[in-house]
């Protein structure tokens, strides 16, 4: 609460304690007229960039401080700001005056005068490297674990506790022709067989609530319409604590493993026709002497 | 779709299904007489209990029917010719929903097997 007693700040100690609170916190600070030209730098702006007030004039400082690769974006984006008064925000990397780029988040507003006219921009720049670098080499990661699993023979898929899908791969949807919107949570049901669509939904209530993992084997449309057999596997995943936390599942196409599977239990009916056709004469007289015997 | 060939059950093949001008389209010898006019045999015709088989230098007429037996879960043929007997298992048949191509597998007590297509 302000002591109504206060004697009020004299401007002298106003402007100590600015330039106070202006080194003190971590970001580097500056100030600029409307045109942009720069009339304050905090004293961590100098220790980092190496740069005084006095050199900011013309290009060379900016030149020399921003990456190569940042200098064109970070124009374009002050410009801009410069032009419309709106908010500058950008990433760019600064140069330390020991050599080495790092990170930082450029932030600067305007203040404006009675009239609305923008009297100075105030701004600052916040070191992210750490961040940024964190950030870049998370992405990194997933985009190989994406890459993965968008690249392995089966369709793959990641649940909720529930069972609520909210993540199917690339094979997913390159063969059935669908998308996230239509498939999240139970739109699965859209592409499974009529004939098996309510068997599999009462196997997988179920074995959502076990939380064993569990396999399952059923057709699945593809994008021509016709329907393939797929072997699906679900593992659960659990957290730390031992709680279920997601379920990881694979579609295996085994379409030709069946039919190969069938073929062969055909070959051995024929054979087993075939041998019973050429002893038919003989089956009938044993059946008849075990009829006898019994 | 009306093509597609489908297998029909055997053990509820209606005799009709059988009956027609075959045409010998596959065939696989095994330990049967190769010279044997079965086995040069290129059409046969099961018309009503009419048989005509037709080989490059013969033709033989005779008679058919379908048998079943309670040991086989499926029917065979006995082909009656003037010099002999035979009979052959109906090991796999194939046809479009109406009907108008078929495929038919048999196996002769033999050891030879035929596919006969139709038409």
């Amino acid at each position: 609460m302000p002591n109504p007693d206060a004697t009020p700040a004299s401007p002298q100690t106003t402007e100590e304690e600015f330039h106070f609170l202006a080194d003190f916190i971590p970001q580097l600070v500056w100030i600029t007229d409307p045109t942009g030209f720069h009339t304050y730098f905090n004293q961590r702006w100098v220790d980092y960039t190496g740069y005084t007030l006095a050199d900011s004039v013309g290009p060379n400082m900016w030149n020399n401080l921003l990456h190569p690769d940042d200098r064109d974006r970070a124009r374009r984006v002050w410009s801009h700001s410069l032009a419309t008064g709106d908010d500058y925000e950008i990433e760019y990397r600064f140069k330390a005056k020991n050599g080495g780029y790092r990170w930082f988040l450029g932030q600067a507003l305007p203040r404006r005068d009675a009239a609305g006219t923008i009297a100075t921009w105030f701004g600052t720049c916040t070191d992210i490297h750490d961040q940024k670098l964190a950030t870049d080499k998370l992405a990194e990661r997933e985009g190989e674990f994406t890459t993965l699993a968008d690249n392995v023979a089966q369709l793959s898929w990641m649940a909720r506790p529930n069972g609520h899908i909210y993540w199917y791969n690339k094979r997913w949807y390159d063969y059935t022709g669908t998308d996230l919107a239509t498939m999240e949570g139970w739109g699965w049901g859209k592409v499974h067989h009529p004939d098996h669509v309510q068997g599999v939904t009462t196997f997988v209530q179920q074995a959502w609530a076990t939380g064993q993992p569990w396999e399952l084997t059923f057709p699945l449309r593809g994008t021509d319409g016709e329907y393939r057999w797929f072997l699906t596997r679900a593992v659960p995943v659990h957290d730390e604590q031992g709680q279920l936390v997601r379920w990881l599942g694979t579609n295996t196409d085994v379409t030709e493993m069946r039919q190969l599977q069938e073929q062969l239990q055909n070959s051995y009916a024929d054979l087993e026709a075939k041998v019973t056709f050429r002893n038919l004469d003989l089956e009938h007289e044993v059946q008849r002497l075990r009829q006898q015997v019994g | 779709m009306s093509d597609l060939l489908l297998d029909v059950n055997l053990q509820q093949v209606p005799d009709a299904y059988l009956a027609g001008a075959w045409r010998v389209a596959h065939r696989v010898i095994n330990r049967a007489d190769p010279d044997s006019t079965l086995a040069q045999a290129t059409s046969l015709l099961l018309s009503d209990e009419q048989l005509q088989l037709q080989a490059p230098t013969l033709n033989e007429t005779g008679s058919w029917a379908v048998q079943r037996d309670e040991l086989l879960n499926r029917p065979y043929l006995r082909l009656n010719f003037p010099a002999e007997e035979m009979r052959a298992l109906v090991t796999r048949l194939r046809r479009t929903t109406d009907g108008a191509r078929s495929q038919l597998n048999l196996y002769f007590s033999s050891g030879l097997e035929m596919q006969l297509d139709r038409p």
